[in-house]
């Protein structure tokens, strides 16, 4: 039983370890070449929740302005569902 | 009767923490939505503040881009507190504890659909938008947490960019599936939900976790008959089921702990 809990303890240091690596990971490395630069993961985030970010036929990124469907100039702060 | 009143206040709080997390969820005067939040609240809702995590999982599979930042969260939430998320911080567990007061026939699931969460998360969540980024069929496209902050509202105040029909069976989903839990317990975190079927991968070895103490336990039965997930809290402790609700710790044989 002791066994089990040592090996428990063991599997929850390595996955917080291992989460916080990704996390700092990143936002130290992380970068997205973009049009209008690179740019990290966080903003790619940002981008994604209005499909405002494709791939290209040439597989990089390409931010696209935003379009009627986007709400652009609707005057509300929020961002719409893109679908 | 102490018991009792422990139940009671062990509610009541439940509600205050998903109540609060609701509402600064949804707080709109500010926006962290690069920042993604594990709990199933759609970050197209006009008054969201931070991205769902199903969300950017979804966006980054149609992207093709590993997400670090979601998983990191996602991870470091549930190798911690397992699917205490579900139980004291979505919002939809909220609506659905609310929903199942109503007073209807009450249906138990036969245990093996439990899994079809996985199925969601595997082909809704990773394979559909990873291999057909524009279809309608990823789990954005039909979630009813979606539906009932982003969809409706944006409808209601007239701005929509979405095509009638698809709408109609966005509110046909959520319709079904508010339904669903009127007579089945938690029936979306239980059956459906994705972000469920992740913390659930933890719940066994999450820090945080329920613990017995065999000598306070004489078999009674009562912690089962609390539970939210229709799990019996002592042969199954920390299943994948339990969303860590807390309900049967009120019962003294049982507590949250790290041991």
């Amino acid at each position: 039983m002791k066994d089990k809990n040592a090996r428990r303890h063991l599997l929850i240091v390595g996955g917080i370890l291992l989460f916080c690596a990704l996390l700092l990971f990143s936002v130290l490395k992380v970068r997205f070449p973009v049009a209008a630069g690179e740019k990290s993961e966080f903003a790619v985030i940002e981008y994604s929740l209005t499909d405002s970010i494709k791939r290209g036929r040439d597989g990089k990124f390409v931010v696209t302005p935003a379009q009627p469907g986007d709400f652009a100039g609707t005057g509300t702060t929020a961002k719409p569902c893109p679908t | 009767m102490g018991s009792i009143i422990t139940a009671i206040k062990k509610v009541r709080a439940q509600v205050w923490s998903q109540g609060a997390s609701a509402l600064f969820l949804n707080a709109y005067f500010f926006r962290l939505r690069s920042i993604c939040i594990p709990a199933l609240n759609c970050h197209s809702c006009p008054a969201a503040v931070f991205a769902c995590p199903i969300g950017v999982l979804v966006n980054f599979a149609g992207l093709r881009i590993f997400p670090f930042v979601a998983i990191g969260i996602l991870g470091l939430v549930g190798i911690v507190a397992g699917r205490l998320v579900c139980g004291w911080l979505c919002p939809f567990g909220l609506l659905q504890d609310g929903l199942h007061k109503i007073p209807s026939k009450k249906l138990t699931p036969p245990p093996r659909l439990g899994y079809v969460k996985y199925l969601v998360l595997i082909a809704l969540v990773g394979m559909v938008p990873f291999f057909f980024p524009k279809s309608p069929l990823t789990f954005c496209r039909v979630c009813p947490a979606a539906t009932l902050e982003s969809s409706i509202p944006w409808r209601i105040m007239g701005v929509s960019s979405g095509v009638l029909s698809a709408f109609v069976i966005r509110v046909a989903i959520l319709v079904g599936v508010l339904l669903l839990v009127v007579a089945v317990s938690r029936g979306f975190c239980r059956l459906l939900c994705p972000l469920g079927a992740i913390f659930a991968l933890f719940n066994r070895v999450s820090l945080f976790r329920i613990r017995l103490t065999k000598e306070d336990c004489n078999d009674c039965g009562l912690c089962a008959r609390d539970c939210p997930v229709e799990i019996h809290p002592v042969t199954q402790m920390n299943s994948a089921e339990c969303i860590r609700c807390l309900k049967c710790t009120s019962r003294r044989h049982l507590k949250l702990g790290m041991k």
